[in-house]
């Protein structure tokens, strides 16, 4: 390609074209008229064509053995989707459920610190205190009454104890088991204690919402992949 | 063409609605009837039997599983454009562990030899090529950036028409005529560039009375050796398309 000089009409790739045919007969006119006259034209056409003859003479090699796919194969794949289609889900209720608790944790909270005088709640969540609040008082105290109640709404897992302290910690498993016990801490007046465990079973809460929430984004971006 | 019969569009057509619905002994009747070119294709593309393996195994595995996606187009062409893709993405994966190109050698062995060998019936002017000479010309493919590779070996070694590798390298015309035009360009400097193997063929070219046509009539053994069944249409569309014989 290098020798061709710069006002040298035919290209080498219409040389190429040529030797497949693929010129319109204006064109396959003009480069024979050319070739006729240009010797290195004429070589470099030789040699195309003694190149595409050599690679149609290599030898076709036969396949060594038969590809047929065998269901073994082929089976695996709609299976990986599947179990895609599972973790996510599972994720998904996980976040959304520590994300209520949070949620829940959040409102009891500041309707805490508005029932005591403390700082003023934020605007995100008054309404939902005032709309919570004849609920989750009523509820609440229904549990302070006794504790052998305020132990139905817990999961099996969690020891009978007269409101113990430990069971506030596990809130990232349960919400609702989790809840009404910081709230009667709240209730029964020990605020400080009581703070300690909101903000502690908040942040539990947030944590497991979060981490959740990022298994469930993963899962579901592999499970697209493997679709 | 041994080991592998023709199957006709019709046929073809039936075979792949019935393997979108699930009926891998339907697909897999394809396999068998492409899974020659299909091999071959790698086998020119890698350089290697393993590799060429791994490839075909992974385009038949890979057009099975898109089934559902091809409509319409050419059998040929769809698998030789998953096959393509096969043998660029083993390509890439060398290009990333450079060590691991030494493991591709020419394979030397008989067992690459041809189940039809140019012989018989390929006429007085056939050309042959010596077992030195297929090796040297394969090292000189694998020396081609692979686009330009996948190009020429399209269309003189499967023997298919621009439009078809058009198809199957889902590019332009033009691109496939410029890529098809350089690789040649390469080789053609890679056979002076070795006189000693390559010199043979020139002077066999200057010898033999077929330098008239483009449409690969100058070497008899070029139709025997690659089976009727895949090329006579790339063939003839490319005679028909002559709009004026060439010159000797």
């Amino acid at each position: 390609m290098f020798f061709w000089r710069r006002d040298h009409t035919i290209s080498e790739e219409q040389l190429s074209a040529y030797v497949d045919g693929q010129l319109d007969e204006a064109e396959a006119a003009r480069l024979e008229a050319h070739v006729e006259a240009c010797s290195p034209c004429r070589e470099a056409l030789a040699e195309l064509r003694i190149v595409r003859s050599t690679l149609r003479a290599l030898p076709q090699v036969a396949a060594p053995r038969s590809f047929a796919l065998r269901e073994a194969d082929v089976r695996p794949a709609p299976e990986v989707r599947v179990s895609g289609g599972r973790a996510p889900a599972l994720l998904g209720g996980l976040a959304s459920v520590a994300l209520v608790a949070f949620l829940t944790l959040v409102s009891v909270d500041v309707l805490n610190q508005g029932s005591s005088g403390g700082r003023a709640g934020d605007s995100l969540s008054a309404p939902s205190v005032s709309d919570d609040k004849a609920v989750t008082e009523g509820e609440f105290n229904a549990f302070d009454t006794t504790d052998g109640f305020g132990e139905v709404g817990r999961s099996g897992a969690q020891p009978p104890e007269s409101g113990g302290e430990e069971d506030a910690t596990d809130d990232g498993e349960l919400a609702e088991g989790a809840a009404p016990e910081a709230t009667t801490r709240a209730d029964v007046g020990e605020d400080d204690d009581s703070e300690t465990l909101l903000r502690a079973g908040e942040a539990a809460a947030a944590a497991v919402a979060l981490v959740a929430a990022g298994g469930f984004a993963f899962a579901w971006r592999r499970r697209r992949v493997n679709t | 063409m041994s080991g592998g019969e023709a199957t006709a569009p019709v046929d073809e057509a039936d075979l792949m609605e019935r393997s979108r619905s699930g009926d891998l002994d339907a697909f897999n009747r394809i396999v068998v009837a492409y899974q020659h070119r299909v091999y071959n294709l790698c086998f020119r593309m890698l350089g290697s039997r393993q590799a060429a393996e791994d490839a075909t195994q992974d385009a038949f595995l890979a057009a099975y599983r898109s089934v559902d996606r091809m409509r319409g187009g050419k059998l040929q062409s769809w698998l030789f454009r998953i096959a393509s893709n096969s043998c660029i993405d083993e390509l890439r994966r060398r290009q990333r562990r450079p060590q691991l190109s030494l493991d591709a050698p020419v394979a030397a062995d008989d067992d690459d030899r041809p189940l039809d060998l140019p012989d018989t019936a390929a006429g007085p002017e056939a050309l042959t090529l010596s077992g030195e000479v297929c090796d040297a010309l394969q090292q000189e493919l694998l020396t081609l950036p692979a686009d330009q590779r996948l190009a020429v070996i399209l269309c003189d070694v499967e023997g298919l028409s621009y439009e078809e590798i058009a198809e199957s390298m889902r590019s332009s015309i033009g691109t496939v005529k410029s890529r098809i035009s350089r690789g040649r360009s390469r080789l053609r400097e890679a056979l002076k560039a070795r006189p000693e193997l390559f010199g043979d063929l020139i002077r066999h070219a200057d010898k033999s009375p077929g330098a008239t046509g483009g449409g690969g009539l100058q070497c008899s053994s070029g139709v025997a050796t690659i089976p009727s069944a895949k090329s006579s249409s790339a063939r003839t569309s490319t005679v028909s398309s002559m709009k004026r014989r060439p010159l000797a």
